[in-house]
């Protein structure tokens, strides 16, 4: 350590020739000069190394003691920086590249989004972009604040949006928005009515009269929970019965029996890779697009494969820079068949995926049962499943259901 | 000539009253010697002679004469000294 600071702050070895060069040292020792390599020449003469910043104040003390100063040889960082004194080109380029750093380093090269939880940080960043934030901007010619509250304004999913920027690198900090409580339409005049057909096994209702009991069989579309609920007089009392409507709610549990269909092509196109391949090179910086080459993307039967090497710095991150290479393979088109299980297991999977979407969470499957059949060139797979499940959906009650003598309940 | 014996100075006596260390209260050299390749010299008053061979150091009340073999003043502030090198013979005069 000491030999690389020694190199850093630069030596100079000096021989001191004088009748007493042992006071020249005593006199270093008590002005604090460091010297080194102490090496007697003769009766009259020392060699010594001392530091580059003690030679000035070397010489007046030489000249106390009568001793003459001989300087050898200069080593270190300050006389090989010194070597450089006239080459004025060097010292330009050095001092261009100096300010070149100092002033690229206030561009944004790299945009993070953080805290993103359900929007995705490419919409963010497109946003950003709208408002001039993006890899290339002039940093502190940006207003951080105008735009983070500009781009709140178009982000709703969004509640809060800081931008700080850490020299070449904005880093985005978002929150997303608590959503919105749904708030309950409690007024109108809505049934519940059946979605699909089905035996039903058990009903909740909430709200409105129920117009159907369990065990009944239901078709689509029949009324399972009313939006008119009847007000029956006291007994023995004259007075009619009163009607009034509501917004109907409750769950309506059933056994359903549901079809479904699907179907695909036995004969597909087939691409078959040719020998023939075109590689082009691009440079894509700031996100334009410089082919290296110049030569335009082939047209007809080529299939586009692209490697992206994006430029990347530890620390900072993915820079806007990349070397993109694509590849164009030529290919033919031929007709192929499809192989008979893995389309029926395609099929039988899709249409399963498609049938949990129908029965929602709750629902349950209790059997299922598949047919495939191949015809007119298409495989034709049938899907047939007993479920059980919440068949209730609210509608608009038609006018036509709306009672002749209505009363009004107070709230 | 027979050499006169040295006479300690007021301090040095005092500080051998007192029990006090010497070399703080009256600035007499310590010498450190580490094995035979080095040596430590605090309170010194300067270089007399230097050479590889012997290199004599003022200590004030004392001449310290350090004789050996390859010696090497390795560093030097206005308080002390080291000196490295084989070393055969420290004698005070």
């Amino acid at each position: 350590m000491p030999t690389v600071m020694n190199l850093l702050r630069g030596t100079v070895t000096v021989t001191a020739r004088g009748l007493f060069p042992e006071r020249l040292i005593n006199l270093c020792a008590q002005q604090g000069i460091t010297f080194w390599g102490l090496e007697w020449l003769e009766e009259t003469a020392v060699r010594m190394t001392v530091r580059l910043a003690c030679v000035k104040r070397l010489e007046p003390l030489a000249e106390r003691v009568g001793c003459q100063l001989e300087w050898e040889e200069r080593r270190g960082l300050p006389q090989f920086l010194s070597r450089f004194r006239r080459r004025y080109a060097f010292l330009l380029g050095l001092a261009l590249s100096v300010t070149a750093v100092f002033f690229l380093s206030r561009f944004i090269l790299v945009i993070q989004v953080e805290g993103c939880e359900e929007t995705p940080p490419q919409v963010v960043l497109a946003e950003l972009r709208r408002q001039g934030l993006r890899p290339g901007a002039y940093g502190p010619a940006l207003d951080r604040n105008r735009i983070a509250q500009e781009a709140l304004k178009t982000l709703d999913d969004l509640s809060w949006m800081g931008i700080n920027l850490y020299g070449t690198r904005a880093v985005v900090q978002v929150r997303q928005a608590q959503p919105t409580p749904e708030i309950e339409n409690d007024g109108g005049f809505y049934h519940i009515v059946a979605e699909t057909d089905g035996i039903v096994l058990h009903l909740q209702p909430e709200q409105g009269d129920a117009a159907v009991e369990e065990g009944a069989v239901v078709a689509r579309g029949d009324v399972l929970i009313s939006g008119v609920v009847s007000v029956e007089p006291p007994r023995y009392s004259q007075a009619p019965v009163y009607y009034f409507t509501t917004h109907a709610r409750g769950k309506v549990w059933a056994r359903t029996w549901r079809t479904l269909n699907g179907e695909i092509p036995l004969s597909v196109t087939i691409k078959a890779e040719q020998r023939e391949k075109k590689i082009r090179w691009a440079l894509e910086v700031f996100g334009r697009h410089i082919p290296l080459g110049g030569q335009e993307d082939p047209d007809g039967h080529w299939q586009l494969r692209e490697e992206r090497h994006t430029l990347s710095l530890p620390g900072v991150g993915t820079l806007p820079a990349a070397l993109v290479c694509r590849t164009w393979q030529r290919y033919g088109e031929q007709q192929g068949q499809v192989d008979l299980t893995a389309a029926q297991t395609l099929l039988e999977n899709s249409l399963k995926k498609e049938l949990e979407r129908l029965i929602g969470e709750g629902g349950q499957v209790l059997s299922v049962h598949t047919a495939a059949r191949a015809a007119g060139g298409l495989l034709n797979v049938t899907l047939t499943a007993e479920c059980e499940e919440e068949i209730g959906q609210e509608i608009l009650a038609p006018e036509r259901d709306r009672p002749p003598a209505e009363v009004t309940l107070p709230q | 000539m027979e050499k006169r014996p040295r006479r300690p100075g007021l301090m040095e006596r005092a500080s051998q009253a007192l029990d006090l260390p010497a070399d703080l209260l009256a600035g007499l050299p310590r010498l450190e010697l580490i094995g035979d390749c080095q040596l430590r010299m605090e309170n010194h008053k300067g270089i007399l002679s230097y050479g590889t061979e012997e290199i004599c150091v003022s200590g004030g009340a004392f001449l310290v004469r350090i004789r050996g073999e390859g010696l090497d003043l390795k560093a030097m502030t206005g308080l002390e000294l080291l000196v490295c090198g084989r070393i055969m013979a420290v004698t005070l005069e």
